[in-house]
């Protein structure tokens, strides 16, 4: 297995909502080879297949010689978005089926009349009481009552229900009557789709524990569905090796724990190109970037610092107010904090009642696709004004495999013009200012929320179609330096095969400090430590590979939050607990500027993440294409109100150490890169390209 | 999103980039409070608020989350604390304590923290909150107190912490009169490490900034919310409007009138005609009253701006000396929400003469905080409120939304947390049937929770709640949702009394449903049948207010 993995190729599949990048890692060639094709809504293996079909024909390679395959995928997101998940019954504790639609009772907006939350994922007809009771230490004060079960089993029969979240108060302290309930569904409905809250999420706090039971149960059915389709998919093309994904928090993970656990899954497309270009700006010595990815549907942006992404412990989906925290479905899964906005090379531009232009949220996605695909679609979008503005080579995109229609490009922007009265190229050139400004507004929020001064910050760029819109978002941010790395096009894809194997495991107990029984807390985390062998065991990293790291959350006694603090060990002697009560002092310190003296201090959970090794970034993430070398050619490029006679080369044309200066066009399959007028460049050794755009001289194009 | 103001040096990305790093700053220092709180009204309730001031004591932002009542007072409270404190005597590391009712938020558990910023020698503004301590003696917080002088410690301006040291007498006094000291001392650190870490990242932002000082950044916030909140003003039609409504009070009903004026770009609001101050614990000083006015005006108006010190130059407010809005020393306050609560809906019935599609029915309030006391099952004492929201009003154009925090953004107390700590089991927790306001766009639900004390010995309930008898009222045809209840083992009590609950015993509240908005008449046949299904509306009353049925 150890050598297997060596030596074999690998697979990384980012699918997103119009493009499917695959990426092929192999090693005996140090060589990635990558394909873009169109994804799949209605069924988006199909999507995956076509694409690593056409890598592995272009590699002449066979998928028998893959040793895995590595994808992320938005399908749990855009289900939850869409509201296309199963048909969902909640069970919980009688007199409590509202707690997932008052939530907080918070508001997110104070000043606002009109606040708006999104619809539960159970309606309320479907969210049945039943007679049980559990109180806060894990006694049973009403035993489960099979008679309040049987109305409940008998909704759900008459409903049609295709899966249902079981969420019993206090059920972290003993799961036993949702274990009951949840047998006695599986024992009546074999084939109903089951999720309990104990298993999910084994956390004190009613609201996020029902929350993201409820949206597994929503997207179980579905991901399930997919997952088994594809696993059928590519061991019908010979694949025999392993199927993993990519989790919202970066790491990979497995099939059968992506069936139990899909909501964990949510983003995990956008985590695992972040997880790439912190790896990427760690290898360029440069720690403090802000991630830009746009591909055909959204762009993500996350502000990476010292190396690392954010986190966040809960996580929202679905919000209705985009920036706005609280306006969403939370979700309790650890995940990589970023802002993702609907403005995508699909984005459909049109002209609001008052006459103004709108770019996005809704794109025109791979089906019917934008005007200039010329497969159906014949909205205006983000594509065709990039077309029309000659930021995009109608014959050279994605490597000359997906055909550009010029005049339907001019014919849907032409609609625009007409309302806007200017000409086809200055209608084009304001869906390219909107969406930039779009951009740059959400990039703003994102950064201000972690107080950072985006202006101090580099934007590494990335996604089909980040390099053509990068210059324009970063000079309206006042963002003077912007990476865009080889393989920007397919980067996600990359990402997935530089996760590490990574499981989060928790497990709560109260332990005040002064009077910690240090065999009962090594006790616990023996346990962890034994569950996180056994899943790295199952994932296949090898003993000397495996990576523990431990934590412990603590607070003083009486606080409602913790701290995370970092162990090398879980404390074994008097000593050590004295050394964890002054390492807790620092952290509190660090996080909160200052410790409370004399306070008692509290373990609240024990904390391991298991993880396989980091996957060794190949030598060169060169990407290479079938397509031959063309000579350099000129074309006209509008920036802003006029056109400039351009010099567009080939990527892979341009060694190391190169420089030259905007206006430029550099194209490659995997996507476009517009140097604007003013801006210099350089290519380095790792094949990224580093843009220095001129001081504010590019706002409004120059 | 930023206006373009003429006077205004800086170009508008490079203030919107620092004015929204300076709100990053306030949510941060929000944040800091939250996590390192001890009490639940601060962890569970969200009953806290933080700002950053300039060296004038003007407020330039307030975070993203926070209370408008305690936001409004502090831009007033701060500004007197500055004014009062001579500047020579300001230190570096030093925080002052206000927790005067006429001077601060208008009760005396609402401590005020205000820690002057330097850079070096250099005065460059003020960070500050408020938070609502557990308990400063006296009665256990309620209603039924005759005067201020049964509701607790009330304190002179002084330092809380000298050099970044507690102030050993203060805390040392605090400790003695308080029933939970390690809370309210607890909070009153977290308190300090939100102006903190206001500190280190204003100071921070001032070096990058290369700027000496907030000075000239505040005076173009300011000026940029001003300008729009005027603006705003200038959209509502000018004239005079008059409301008046009824609260249940304490013995007698209080009548809250409101004649607001709105004259080109600016509001005000005159409460002339009010009840005079009460003799129980619901009268509301005029800082406090302020801040209730201007928050609904603010949302009404809607300007294109941040919120901060500026919006409210535009707007005044008066109040008859000697009333429940106003009132004189020693007038007990301990439940002053009982009365401000109101305020938000007397206005907006003022301005439904203006702009009848800009307002909303009358909201669930005021929000059920009543405050229990005892000894929990792990032998510990605790006083701590409980949050219980009602029904946010129906909209012109929406229905309105179940059990919201509102105006106070409070949240709500949570079930499993509740239990883990207080020797109390939460039997139900529910929307109730019905308690929308009928309408067009129908009101949002009120919530059931009955609780059943688990201990063998007596609790403590301060019940603090209102409209058991005036429910909340619809706009434009829409119909009222449903009074509030209290009962204890079945037997209506008194909402505003303290009352022994006994081991066994269950309590049981019902938050009121707020207000329909237009004739029901006129709600499309989906949304009823939609409502049945899901059972906020029963049949009988689908039948009787919507006619559902019948054709």
């Amino acid at each position: 297995m150890i050598r297997g993995l060596k030596a074999a190729m690998r697979l990384g599949v980012d699918i997103g909502g119009t493009f499917t990048d695959v990426v092929l890692l192999d090693p005996r060639t140090r060589r990635l080879v990558s394909g873009k094709v169109l994804t799949t809504p209605d069924d988006p293996v199909r999507g995956v297949l076509n694409g690593v079909d056409e890598v592995m024909g272009a590699a002449r390679a066979s998928l028998e010689d893959v040793a895995d395959l590595i994808h992320g995928t938005t399908l749990a997101t855009n289900a939850i978005i869409e509201r296309k998940g199963a048909r969902t019954a909640l069970l919980t504790t009688e007199g409590f089926r509202d707690i997932l639609e008052t939530g907080r009772e918070l508001r997110y907006d104070l000043y606002s009349l009109s606040l708006e939350y999104p619809t539960p994922l159970v309606p309320r007809r479907f969210r049945l009481g039943i007679r049980e009771r559990v109180d806060a230490e894990g006694t049973i004060v009403i035993p489960l009552d099979p008679d309040s079960l049987t109305p409940a089993m008998d909704a759900i029969a008459a409903a049609g229900i295709e899966s249902v979240a079981v969420c019993f108060l206090h059920s972290y302290a003993n799961p036993t009557h949702e274990q009951e309930a949840a047998r006695r569904l599986r024992e009546r409905f074999p084939k109903l789709w089951v999720s309990w809250s104990a298993e999910i999420l084994p956390q004190i706090g009613e609201y996020p524990r029902v929350s993201t039971t409820v949206a597994n149960a929503y997207v179980q059915p579905l991901m399930v569905g997919y997952l088994s389709r594809m696993e059928e998919g590519l061991s019908g093309r010979g694949f025999g090796g392993r199927l993993a994904l990519i989790a919202s928090n970066g790491g990979t993970i497995g099939v059968p724990e992506a069936v139990k656990v899909p909501i964990s899954l949510v983003d995990s497309g956008p985590a695992a190109g972040v997880t790439a270009t912190a790896r990427l700006g760690r290898v360029m010595g440069t720690s403090d970037l802000l991630a830009f990815d746009m591909g055909g549907t959204t762009a993500k942006l996350c502000l990476i610092r010292n190396g690392l992404p954010g986190w966040t412990a809960e996580f929202e989906v679905a919000r209705l107010e985009r920036f706005q925290r609280g306006s969403g479905l939370p979700l309790a899964i650890p995940s990589v904090d970023l802002i993702e906005i609907g403005a995508g090379g699909g984005s459909i531009a049109r002209l609001d009642h008052l006459g103004l232009l709108q770019v996005g949220p809704d794109s025109a996605g791979a089906a019917p696709g934008p005007a200039c695909y010329g497969i159906g679609g014949d909205q205006p979008t983000v594509t065709d004004a990039d077309l029309l503005l000659g930021f995009l080579n109608p014959a050279y995109f994605c490597g000359g495999t997906l055909p550009l229609d010029t005049d339907r490009a001019r014919k849907a922007i032409g609609l625009l013009a007409e309302g806007l009265k200017r000409p086809v190229e200055r209608a084009a050139w304001a869906v390219f200012d909107t969406v930039a400004e779009s951009m740059a507004n959400a990039a703003l929020v994102h950064a201000s929320e972690k107080g950072v001064d985006v202006r101090r910050t580099r934007l590494l760029v990335f996604g089909g179609a980040g390099p053509v819109h990068a210059w324009a978002v970063a000079s309206r941010l006042g963002i003077r330096e912007v990476i865009v790395p080889a393989s920007a096009g397919v980067l996600s894809a990359l990402g997935c095969l530089l996760a590490q194997t990574r499981f989060d495991l928790m497990q709560t107990l109260v332990a005040d400090l002064d009077r910690l029984d240090v065999a009962k807390l090594r006790a616990v985390a023996h346990g962890l430590g034994t569950r996180g062998r056994a899943l790295l065991d199952q994932a296949g990293v090898p003993a000397r590979a495996r990576r523990l790291r431990w934590s412990l959350d603590m607070k003083y006694a009486g606080q409602r939050y913790q701290v995370n603090v970092p162990v090398r060990a879980i404390p074994a002697s008097a000593a050590a607990v004295r050394a964890l009560r002054r390492r807790f002092g620092q952290v509190y310190r660090e996080r909160y500027g200052r410790e409370i003296a004399g306070m008692p201090i509290e373990i609240v959970t024990c904390r391991l993440v298991a993880a396989g090794p980091e996957p060794r970034i190949p030598v060169s993430l060169d990407n290479h294409s079938a397509v031959p070398s063309a000579l350099p050619t000129v074309r006209p490029v509008w920036f802003g109100g006029r056109a400039i006679r351009t010099p567009v080369l080939r990527r892979e044309s341009l060694g190391p150490g190169v420089r030259f200066s905007g206006p430029l066009i550099i194209e490659e399959a995997g996507g476009t890169v517009v140097v604007p007028p003013g801006a210099t460049g350089r290519l380095d050794r790792q094949g990224s390209i580093h843009l220095t755009l001129a001081a504010r001289a590019s706002r409004r194009g120059g | 999103m930023m206006p373009k103001v003429k006077s205004i040096q800086t170009d508008t990305t490079t203030l919107g980039i620092r004015w929204r790093r300076l709100v990053a700053f306030a949510d941060e220092a929000t944040v800091t409070l939250l996590r390192c709180a001890f009490s639940r009204n601060v962890t569970d309730g969200w009953d806290f608020s933080c700002a950053l001031f300039d060296q004038a004591g003007r407020m330039i932002v307030q975070p993203t989350q926070g209370l408008p009542a305690f936001l409004g007072c502090l831009a007033l409270s701060v500004a007197d604390v500055v004014r009062s404190i001579p500047r020579h005597t300001l230190r570096d590391g030093d925080s002052y304590l206000l927790n005067d009712p006429w001077r601060g938020t208008g009760q005396v558990n609402d401590l005020t923290l205000v820690t002057p910023l330097f850079a070096g020698r250099r005065l460059v503004g003020f960070a500050a909150n408020v938070s609502h301590a557990a308990d400063l003696g006296g009665r256990i917080l309620s209603g039924d107190s005759r005067e201020m002088f049964e509701e607790g410690l009330r304190l002179p301006l002084m330092r809380a912490f000298i050099g970044g040291r507690p102030n050993p007498d203060l805390f040392e006094l605090l400790r003695l009169n308080s029933r939970v000291p390690d809370i309210v001392l607890g909070d009153l650190q977290a308190q300090l490490a939100a102006n903190l870490m206001l500190r280190r990242r204003v100071l921070e932002f001032l070096r990058e900034e290369r700027m000496p000082d907030l000075e000239g950044l505040a005076a173009e916030i300011l000026h940029v919310s001003e300008m729009a909140m005027r603006r705003a003003i200038r959209n509502i039609p000018g004239g005079d409007y008059r409301a008046e409504l009824e609260t249940d009070g304490f013995d007698r009903p209080i009548r809250l009138a409101a004649h607001v004026t709105v004259a080109d770009d600016r509001i005000h609001v005159n409460y002339t005609g009010t009840s005079p101050q009460d003799p129980r614990g619901i009268n509301c000083c005029s800082n406090y009253t302020y801040a209730e006015t201007v928050f609904p005006l603010i949302c009404v108006a809607r300007p294109a701006s941040l919120i901060n010190g500026g919006t409210l130059r535009p707007l005044r407010v008066s109040a008859p000396l000697g009333s429940v809005l106003n009132p004189r020393p020693p007038a007990a306050l301990g439940s002053r929400v009982m009365v401000s609560q109101f305020l938000q809906a007397v206005i907006f019935r003022a301005l439904a003469q203006a702009v009848p599609d800009r307002v909303i029915a009358d909201c669930g309030t005021p929000a059920w905080l009543p405050v229990l006391a005892g000894t929990s099952q792990h032998g510990t004492r605790f006083v701590e409120m409980m949050f219980l929201n009602g029904g946010f009003g129906a909209r012109p154009d929406s229905d309105g939304i179940s059990c919201l925090g509102w105006p106070c953004s409070f949240s709500g107390t949570p079930v499993e947390f509740t239990e883990s700590e207080k020797p109390i089991l939460i039997k139900r927790k529910e929307l109730v049937a019905d308690s929308g306001g009928a309408g067009t766009f129908r009101g949002g639900l009120g919530q059931a929770c009955v609780w059943q004390s688990r201990t063998s010995s007596p609790l403590t309930f301060a019940v603090r709640g209102d409209r058991i008898s005036h429910p909340p009222l619809g706009l434009q045809g829409g119909l009222a949702g449903s009074p509030a209840k209290v009962l204890l083992n079945g037997t209506p009590v008194h909402s505003k009394e303290t009352i022994q609950v006994q081991p066994g015993d269950i309590l049981s509240l019902e938050t009121p449903g707020s207000g329909g908005f237009g004739d029901p008449g006129r709600r499309a046949r989906t949304m009823v049948e939609a409502d049945l299904a899901d059972g906020y509306v029963t049949p009988s009353a689908a039948r009787e207010l919507y006619g559902w049925g019948r054709t």
